[in-house]
């Protein structure tokens, strides 16, 4: 058995699907008799010089031995994780620091054209290219990713999905009058684009789990609630339980999920394993590896007109709902998201330990 | 000793079925690619395209450090699919072709706080310092001033375009470097055989007007209407432009008589001008712009109308009707339908096919383009390498700003940026960006 770190970054208050994926993976190493334990640094990206400290502080990491007792693994999540230095590094790709790749050049991005900012980019992506391009294995949780990473970096990668982190407790249940919307609240989430179309779907209310984590996202989508009077339709419910999340999913109308390029989206998967219809945008990068228009969800243009026909159609027509939602259940029990992905996930991730013969010092 | 091309990094929208951007490039690249050295720099993820190499353009300065370009060349229009190209101008000056000077698109966020004329001044003056990070500035420009200021050498393709942008720049960095460079570059477009006409007894009409004020279509619609014999409009549009383009046509009760037709590109608007006498382009904004449909429609033996105003203007008397826009431009409409219906059109407009000919040729414009090319490389030289160095001291003045954010721990005796910070950086980046270049750049011969 192997002793391994998996390498997680931070941003304090904050929670999205990273924390769950790493919490995932180390219980699922665990599982196999596997020492794993879990490093993270907090992250900070402002000011964005700071970016290079951050890429600094994960090189300058000694993790080759802690205590006399040798790690025989690591593997890197995301942006800057991966600049850690370890003779077997393995990497599953949750992203890059998107605003110098994919999201140049968009609001979503605050790399300018101010040469100190073309300066940082190059460097930042000098290094990804060397820091992910020693990794022994890589990994990344989506096509989108692993695309982005080809593009940007010429660095070819596996694609790994990582399977739901609630297994096989996805259920679904009679179905109530209202949206479901989970996730992060922050722009690039684009929660705004529901409730401007909630305004014209007069049958539904919004229900929304996560927290803002943005300054000055939730005044926003306050106050775009107050211009169309939705306050009595919609509900912020924060944090969640998993029982209340599996609840929630159960019993929705329909799950909305339209994030810009999205990474990968666990919300996509959880709503598919309930067997609920999921509604998402034509740009949401990730969730389109899964999401069929007509087959298994709704695809429309990022805009609130569309949205709001979407779940229009799904008000006034519940087999619709019913028709889409069950053929996503169906395709996310035969892809293995449900928890039996894990073998090719860990294979992949731990590959490393067999290729160099280092399997026989592992646990040593 | 042999000469050897520019080697020339070409940012364009590959995206044919809308840009004008991308029409040019599909027409040029192909010529240009037989004489010169071109890599296309797009949205694109393909590692080819037109039969050149294709890179995503965040990657132009990588490839620019292993086989330095001699020339940035940005083809720059409206709209958000050249965003990208905006963002670009402000990291590498270069050349580039305009086909519009006022922008409804708001452009990348880059360019709405970026620094450039403080990068200009450095440019001129080293000892200019980096503007305070705390004070940035906020500018929406809807016009192109910016990208204009950042371009030593700028093609037009108008001449309308042309002369707006020589009221409009008082900063530019090569008037200062001695580079100055204005020129008229015409749109390209591929020769159209002279279909026979369809029968007249119906006067067929086509438009690729927006149905917004500047498409004057308030105008034509009802010029049409006052025709005492028979004809047919069909008008292409946008598909975003159906709600508005209806509600004129019910306005004026005409829906029998209008066929609208949704997906504005080259291709539509060719099948379309095959089954016309006649083309209507009154478009009258200085945003937007006619290429390359009016150009076709020159092109393919059919009576153009055109405005006597901004971009129409570059159109000769001898090429198309001509429509004072006005009080009388109604009346003026109505003559000009009238007289469609009675003179020999194919004759009439042999004037329209020899100018297109003679001006907006693929091998005319591709051999314009490539003088251009040639006369430009050494005069983009001093801007790139001055560029370049800007890098060099951006990259340091980089550095002394990670090294203030890290240091307070120097009280402690500890210097965490020596010790930690700067060893991690040499070793992660490929050292300061634009000294290689500026060390490792063979000259054009």
């Amino acid at each position: 058995m192997a002793r391994i770190l998996v390498l997680g970054v931070k941003v304090p208050f904050t929670h999205g699907g990273q924390e769950v994926l790493v919490a995932s993976l180390i219980k699922q190493l665990r599982s196999r008799g596997h020492e794993a334990d879990q490093i993270e640094l907090p992250f900070n990206p402002l000011p964005k010089q700071n970016l290079l400290v951050q890429a600094a502080m994960w090189r300058a990491l000694d993790l080759e031995s802690f205590a006399g007792q040798k790690i025989d693994l690591v593997i890197a999540t995301k942006f800057p994780s991966y600049y850690a230095r370890h003779p077997r590094k393995s990497v599953w790709l949750v992203h890059q620091l998107r605003s110098m790749y994919d999201l140049h050049g968009t609001q979503f991005s605050d790399i300018g054209d101010d040469p100190r900012d073309e300066s940082l980019r190059r460097i930042l992506t000098d290094g990804d290219n060397i820091a992910l391009g020693e990794c022994a294995f890589r990994g990344a949780i989506s096509r989108n990713v692993s695309e982005r990473l080809k593009a940007f970096n010429g660095l070819s990668s596996e694609v790994l999905y990582p399977p739901l982190p609630l297994g096989n407790r996805y259920c679904s249940a009679e179905t109530e009058p209202y949206v479901l919307s989970v996730g992060r609240i922050c722009r690039i989430k684009r929660l705004d684009l529901m409730l401007n179309a909630l305004a014209h779907v007069p049958s539904l209310s919004l229900k929304v789990v996560g927290v803002a984590d943005e300054p000055g996202a939730m005044e926003y989508f306050t106050n775009v609630l107050s211009q169309h009077g939705l306050q009595s339709r919609v509900s912020f419910l924060g944090r969640v339980s998993d029982e209340e999340l599996l609840g929630l999913y159960a019993k929705a109308t329909g799950v909305f999920y339209a994030p810009f390029n999205e990474d990968y989206g666990y919300v996509t998967l959880e709503g598919m394993a309930s067997g609920r219809p999921i509604v998402t945008a034509s740009d949401s990068g990730g969730t389109l590896e899964f999401v069929r228009d007509g087959e298994n969800g709704l695809v429309v243009p990022p805009n609130p007109g569309a949205i709001a026909a979407a779940f229009n159609s799904l008000a006034a027509d519940p087999s619709l709902g019913g028709r889409l939602g069950q053929a996503g259940r169906s395709f996310i029990e035969s892809s293995g998201m449900l928890s039996s992905g894990w073998d090719a996930v860990i294979d992949g991730l731990l590959s490393p330990l067999q290729e160099q013969g280092h399997a026989h010092a592992v646990g040593a | 000793m042999a000469s050897r091309p520019p080697r020339i990094a070409f940012f364009s929208d590959l995206d044919g079925e809308v840009s004008l951007a991308a029409h040019c490039a599909r027409i040029l690249v192909p010529i240009l690619a037989k004489s010169h050295s071109i890599e296309l720099f797009s949205q694109s993820f393909m590692p080819e395209s037109l039969g050149v190499p294709n890179s995503h353009y965040l990657k132009a300065y990588q490839r620019h450090r292993t086989e330095p370009f001699d020339i940035f060349l940005y083809q720059l229009e409206d709209g958000s699919r050249s965003r990208f190209v905006r963002a670009s101008i402000g990291i590498m000056p270069g050349i580039t072709w305009f086909h519009d000077l006022f922008f409804q698109d708001l452009g990348p966020e880059a360019t709405h706080t970026s620094p450039w004329e403080s990068s200009i001044q450095q440019i001129l003056d080293p000892s200019v310092p980096f503007p305070d990070r705390a004070v940035a500035p906020h500018q929406l420009w809807p016009r192109a001033f910016r990208e204009l200021s950042l371009s030593p050498v700028s093609l037009f393709s108008s001449q309308w375009a042309l002369a707006e942008s020589r009221t409009m720049i008082s900063s530019r960095i090569e008037s200062h470097l001695g580079a100055h460079r204005c020129s008229l570059l015409p749109v390209p477009v591929e020769k159209a055989e002279a279909a026979p006409l369809p029968a007249r007894d119906v006067l067929r009409v086509v438009t690729p007007a927006g149905p917004g004020h500047e498409g004057r279509a308030h105008k034509f619609l009802p010029a049409l209407k006052a025709l005492n014999s028979p004809w047919h409009l069909t008008w292409l549009l946008a598909p975003d432009e159906r709600g508005a383009a209806e509600a004129l046509v019910r306005e004026f009760d005409l829906s029998p008589r209008v066929t609208l037709q949704f997906g504005r590109t080259p291709a539509a608007w060719a099948a379309m001008l095959r089954s016309a006498h006649v083309a209507l382009h009154l478009h009258t904004s200085s945003f937007g712009h006619l290429a390359p449909f009016l150009h076709m429609s020159l092109a393919s033996g059919r009576l153009a109308v055109v405005s006597d105003m901004a971009q129409g203007e570059d159109i000769p008397a001898s090429a198309a009707m001509r429509i004072i826009p006005g009080i009388s431009e109604g009346m003026q409409l109505v003559h000009a339908l009238r007289a469609a219906q009675e003179i020999d059109i194919l004759q009439a407009t042999e004037p329209a096919r020899h100018y297109v000919d003679q001006h907006h040729s693929p091998h005319a414009v591709a051999a314009r383009l490539s003088t251009l090319l040639r006369e430009a490389a050494p005069l983009l030289a001093s801007p790139m390498a001055q560029w370049e160095h800007l890098y060099a001291r951006a990259h340091d003045a980089l550095m002394s700003e990670v090294r203030e954010l890290v240091g307070g721990a120097n009280d402690a005796g500890l210097d965490p940026f020596a010790r930690l910070v700067s060893p991690a950086i040499g070793e992660i980046s490929m050292g300061a960006p634009g000294r290689r270049v500026a060390e490792h750049r063979a000259p054009a011969t």
